[in-house]
């Protein structure tokens, strides 16, 4: 059977599977940037705090991804939840990072004009910093999607949800009949993700960054 | 002074770790409707001075008065939606466009729609950029004139008693900065603000300011005056070295013809004989004598120059300029330093001669300046 026969055949399957590896990703994503964004928020203007933050963020990352979600089967079992606790601490660092980075690069002239007409400190980082810095912190939420588009697939060692299934059934029974398809169908799933996303996060670029704030 | 807009009291700046005070001892008292310039060398603490008023730094002891009311605790965010407030980076949001700039404070008070978009619309107007043009536009479309125009429309937009502004027209070419200053100065002539502005440029001061508060360092008053009698009459030493040479020329810039006395001169009308024109000059002590064609001043004669026969309009030099009384003593002094007679004439509205001006009437206005206590009027 070609590969095309084979998608063909089991195209039903590799579609739900798609889709599932996009909501895992999404979700995780979604709480990812709520929690690194908050942080950020808490720590860009304390060089102490940032710096905790973003060495813990960083440690997350280094830790092998499969190691990961062995570890988190003990206190969170099988599927969904450790899943998307792994991911969701995957995604923190480039987030964070960018929140922190795009926070402290407003302009201090703009910072003081805010200021000397009498914004609050809350309406000058909702009115003021925080959209500035969103070029910037949506650049880190993308390179978390990216990051985490990957990573989802070896959820399926620990009966995670998405396209993981595809890879490890294949290279599970590799040499059998259409091992190597499975395979290939589940890489190219995660692929095809990524240039989707890629296009939605251009569409979001073009709808949430003022005509002004794009370079 | 009674009742100033804005009354500095015994304030003081220290930092922590900085055993001289950034302000030391403060105390200043702002005339309600002008403009007062705090100029002084770099790290003389004026900045910090302006900065206090609207409480950016927060004093570390003294007591600030807006109009009366004592807001040294006051709601600093109340504060300053009160108080306009315009620096030298202007400070544009780069995300908002033009309009939505200008209406930041309007909005925070809680105007409706439609009371900002005429707001809006009448400021652009007032700094002189076309609203339909500039409304929509972002801060990067600008240049850097335009944006300090719109910083000052935002400033003023919820029309705010008081503005502060520090170095307004500093990072401005030198051609659009004195087009600004020019028109910030027919802007206030309208809506007599309270402005306190910051710069190090005396020339800016002299130009701009009603009072001038010169300040040394820790923000100590070395001189509270007006400009004239800062050119005329510096309180000392460092006063002087700070407005450096020339500083009674300077202060010529401030004085017009019309403030100037003005002296008499031996005339003779154009169709008089070189007879007349002896005796006009006989009693007069002068050395020439001025010839006037119905009233205009046409020529300077000699009293060597007077022959015999010859008509007057043959005789000696055509006068070169008139002046007027909305000319500057220091464009008058030009014209006496041109003219061989040492004396310029002056004219009416209509032409129609007045007397002339001399070096002495220019001594005499200087001397007028230094005694002067200080009150001149905001419309100069």
């Amino acid at each position: 059977m070609t590969f095309s026969e084979y998608i063909d055949s089991r195209s039903e399957r590799v579609v739900d599977l798609t889709i599932e590896h996009a909501e895992v990703v999404l979700l995780s994503i979604a709480i990812a940037t709520v929690l690194a964004v908050g942080v950020g928020i808490a720590v860009y203007r304390r060089e102490r705090a940032a710096a905790v933050a973003l060495a813990v963020a960083g440690v997350f990352l280094t830790i092998p991804s499969f190691a990961l979600f062995g570890l988190l089967i003990a206190p969170l079992g099988l599927g969904y939840p450790p899943t998307v606790v792994a991911l969701v601490l995957y995604a923190l660092l480039p987030i964070l990072r960018n929140t922190v980075t795009g926070l402290r690069g407003v302009d201090p002239a703009v910072l003081e004009a805010a200021r000397g007409m009498g914004m609050s400190t809350r309406r000058r980082l909702l009115r003021i910093e925080l959209p500035l810095a969103w070029p910037v912190i949506l650049t880190g939420i993308r390179v978390s999607t990216l990051l985490s588009l990957g990573i989802a697939a070896i959820a399926a060692a620990i009966n995670g949800p998405g396209l993981g299934d595809l890879i490890f059934e294949g290279l599970g029974r590799i040499g059998a009949v259409n091992a190597v398809n499975e395979t290939l169908a589940g890489i190219l799933g995660i692929v095809v993700l990524a240039l989707l996303f890629d296009v939605l996060f251009f569409g979001v670029r073009r709808l949430t960054i003022s005509r002004g704030a794009r370079p | 002074m009674s009742d100033p807009a804005i009354r500095l009291h015994q304030l003081e700046k220290r930092y922590r770790g900085q055993r001289e005070p950034a302000v030391r001892d403060l105390s200043l008292e702002i005339p309600r409707g002008e403009i007062v310039v705090l100029v002084g060398p770099s790290g003389c603490g004026k900045s910090t001075t302006l900065r206090l008023i609207n409480r950016l730094i927060e004093p570390t002891s003294g007591r600030i008065e807006l109009d009366g009311e004592d807001v040294t605790r006051a709601d600093p965010d109340a504060l300053r939606r009160r108080i306009g407030y315009v620096i030298q980076q202007v400070g544009l949001f780069p995300h908002m466009t033009v309009a939505d700039n200008v209406a930041t404070v309007p909005l925070m008070l809680g105007w409706d729609r439609a009371r900002i978009a005429a707001r809006v619309d009448e400021l652009l107007e007032l700094v002189g950029l076309d609203p339909a043009q500039y409304r929509g536009r972002y801060p990067k479309e600008l240049s850097g004139g335009q944006s300090q125009r719109v910083g000052v429309a935002r400033a003023m937009a919820a029309d705010p008693p008081v503005l502060l502004m520090d170095e307004p027209f500093g990072a401005i070419d030198p051609i659009t900065r004195e087009r600004l200053q020019d028109e910030l100065l027919r802007i206030q002539a309208d809506v007599r603000k309270t402005i306190v502005m910051v710069t190090h440029d005396i020339d800016e001061a002299v130009k701009m300011g009603d009072r001038i508060a010169l300040l040394r360092e820790g923000a100590q008053i070395a001189q509270y005056d007006t400009p004239e009698r800062i050119l005329t009459a510096p309180a000392d030493r460092f006063v002087a070295d700070f407005i450096g040479s020339g500083a009674l020329v300077r202060g010529l810039t401030l004085a017009r013809v019309g403030d100037a006395e003005l002296t008499p001169w031996p005339t003779v009308d154009a169709g008089g004989s070189a007879e007349e024109a002896r005796a006009s000059l006989r009693d007069s002590g002068r050395d020439a004598v001025l010839v006037l064609d119905e009233q205009r001043p046409l020529r300077w004669i000699a009293a060597g120059e007077l022959g015999n026969g010859s008509r007057l309009q043959e005789l000696g030099r055509p006068v070169g300029g008139v002046l007027t009384a909305d000319v500057s003593l220091h464009d008058a002094l030009n014209e006496l330093i041109g003219s061989a007679t040492g004396a310029a004439p002056v004219v009416d509205e209509r032409g129609a001669y007045r007397g002339v001006v001399e070096l002495r009437s220019l001594s005499a206005a200087v001397a007028a300046m230094r005694d002067g206590e200080g009150d001149r009027s905001p419309s100069q």
